[in-house]
């Protein structure tokens, strides 16, 4: 007689949102997965209209407190293209240098805090503290330099107020950049050495290929630009993106799902997609060590997502002190612009992964459209198929441990629904077992 | 070498309602405390900021709103450190656990990826080392509701708190410079 199993995570907690896993197996066959979103729906995208267009940048970037660049960074790009606004190459400069301040904070954050726990069968980041303090504090000095890059240049660590549609509000001086260069020059070699500790670690052998998709620029590695790649063979402009995904509604998530419109196919963005299609355009000391350490691309095990954050936080912070060194303050800080009806979009790397903007503007400098598809939002129809592989090997153990099995599955993606840090409570509801009928914990 | 102790007040909040409660303690005291340079003011959303802010500094106060606990106090001092020993290693600490219980909703606050007020002082004992001293301002709340505006119990609470924390820092001073 078959055996129906239902593991519930009641809430995987906090962050940008509110999120649980179900999973009902019967027997030895998975029925049903589904990664929950059921935090109410936030309509951001509704309340940007006839707000006015300068408001954006500062709105959208309070959809994340992790990684409000990103917001920032899609909306004056997309604004900036309906605008018909190409902002020069030192304002482009510093708005790269603000994203290595955001790589920076939220790699650092989730690779010690909230991934790195999980390899050492540790409940927190806390307790890994107690195993390895050297090595967290480096964890968290990193993530400091970030913070205060992005104090620095965005005005505060969290929801910076400097970026404006053509430029920033005000461009920093050359000596409060160059005060940064000591901590950077640190950051460089301390990433170094987080990179190759967390590439020590004991990874599940967990090879997964899938679709991954991410920007992809001929000259630099991709953040504020470049065309829409992906590991089959696509190549488009950003321009072309809503022909080539779609999002859905699913009854199990107020957070829309994101498919390849073609065959409605699952995709996955973040750190293992970009390095996957862009290797090569790393920073020399990126591919150093990525050579040094043995990490093989393409590379579709998840868990090894740790590895790409590290890379991408040398590779931060070795483009962010190239810039700090050759800064010279300019003017104007912001490009003037004549408002206008048009439509623009842009797409930008997260730090955990692509997102995408469109807005549309009327000729007094209004909002009539937005649109906003977040990382998250990409690779939840992912993650839930990378679940149905991964339970195989964990669905014999307790509950319990199956339920913190998955989440470290889910972890590894450092989804803002996720918030990583054992955040459980588990109910568990069998039918037909022999453990017994129903137990709370 | 000069013997100044380095002092950092954080007031923890939100626009929120009570959740206001530290940041009008910290900015009362901002306003009273601007001639002394030993004491640096600070406010944050979230309790993570406070791990990039600890170099140098010897005495932390951090201010913060938690829910009505049963007592006639409307908001409480708490000396993390004398309450914790003189070593605190991780979440499953037994008195790490007692403090969470002793200060309650303080840690419902969550911040970023649920790292709440207890969660970041434990981890800043185990990586970068606490300040030589810490202590807690709770300041009771009742209304954490989005567009609520603060109560005048709350008000009037985060204001005799940031007093009392002012009256403290004269006297320390006093007793430094007599």
């Amino acid at each position: 007689m078959s055996e129906t199993r239902s593991i519930r995570v009641e809430a995987l907690t906090r962050v940008e949102g509110e999120g649980g896993l179900h999973i009902r197996l019967n027997g030895s066959e998975i029925e049903d997965v589904q990664l929950s979103i059921y935090e109410p729906p936030r309509f951001f995208e509704g309340f940007l209209r006839g707000r006015p267009l300068e408001d954006v940048p500062d709105i959208t970037a309070r959809i994340c407190g992790i990684c409000p660049v990103a917001y920032q960074m899609s909306a004056v790009h997309a604004l900036e293209s309906a605008l018909g606004v190409s902002p020069g190459p030192e304002i482009r400069r510093l708005r790269r240098l603000l994203y290595c301040g955001e790589w920076i904070e939220s790699h650092g954050l989730h690779m010690h805090l909230l991934q790195a726990p999980d390899f050492f069968g540790a409940a927190s980041g806390i307790e890994l503290a107690a195993r390895f303090p050297k090595e967290v504090n480096r964890g968290l000095q990193l993530k400091k330099h970030g913070n205060t890059l992005l104090e620095v240049l965005g005005g505060r660590a969290i929801h910076p107020v400097n970026v404006a549609v053509g430029g920033f509000y005000k461009a920093p001086s050359r000596d409060q950049l160059q005060d940064l260069i000591p901590s950077f020059e640190w950051g460089l070699q301390a990433a170094i050495d987080a990179t190759r500790w967390v590439a020590g670690f004991d990874f599940p052998d967990f090879e997964q290929p899938c679709e991954m998709v991410s920007l992809q620029h001929p000259d630099e590695y991709p953040m504020n630009e470049g065309r829409v790649v992906s590991v089959s063979g696509l190549s488009v402009d950003v321009a072309d993106y809503e022909r080539e995904f779609v999002e859905s509604h699913v009854a199990h998530s107020t957070a829309l799902h994101s498919l390849r419109t073609a065959d409605q196919s699952s995709y996955h963005v973040g750190p293992l997609a970009r390095i996957n299609l862009n290797r090569d355009r790393l920073c020399d000391n990126a591919k150093r060590i990525a050579d040094e350490i043995g990490f093989e691309t393409p590379c579709f095990n998840r868990f090894k997502a740790i590895i790409a954050r590290g890379l991408e936080v040398i590779h931060a912070f070795d483009e962010g002190l190239a810039i700090l060194k050759d800064y010279q303050p300019f003017r104007p800080s912001r490009l003037p612009y004549s408002y206008r009806n048009g439509e623009g979009c842009a797409a930008t790397e997260a730090p955990r992964g692509l997102i995408y903007h469109r807005y549309r503007i009327t000729d007094d400098g209004k909002i009539a459209e937005a649109k906003i598809v977040p990382p998250t939002s990409q690779n939840q129809r992912q993650i839930e198929l990378d679940l149905i592989q991964w339970l195989p090997r964990v669905m014999g153990e307790s509950d319990q441990r199956t339920a913190d099995e998955c989440e470290r599955l889910i972890r590894s993606y450092d989804p803002c629904i996720s918030c990583s840090t054992h955040f459980l409570k588990l109910t568990v509801d069998r039918q037909s077992d022999e453990r017994g009928p129903k137990v709370s914990l | 070498m000069s013997d100044t102790k380095r002092i950092l007040i954080m007031g923890l909040g939100s626009p929120h309602g009570d959740d206001q409660a530290g940041w009008l303690t910290v900015r009362r005291i901002a306003d009273r405390c601007d001639q002394r340079a030993d004491i640096v003011v600070r406010t944050a959303v979230i309790p993570m900021d406070l791990l990039d802010w600890l170099d140098d500094i010897d005495i932390l106060h951090v201010c913060d709103a938690c829910q009505r606990m049963p007592s006639n106090d409307r908001y409480h001092r708490i000396d993390w450190k004398s309450r914790q020993g003189s070593t605190v290693r991780n979440d499953n600490h037994p008195s790490v656990i007692s403090a969470g219980r002793e200060m309650n909703l303080l840690t419902q606050r969550r911040g970023s990826h649920d790292f709440g007020l207890v969660e970041v002082l434990a981890l800043a004992e185990a990586t970068c080392g606490l300040p030589e001293f810490v202590t807690i301002w709770a300041i009771e709340g009742s209304g954490f509701q989005p567009g609520d505006e603060i109560s005048e119990v709350t008000r009037t609470a985060a204001v005799d708190c940031a007093d009392k924390l002012l009256t403290e820092l004269q006297a320390d001073q006093c007793m430094k410079n007599p």
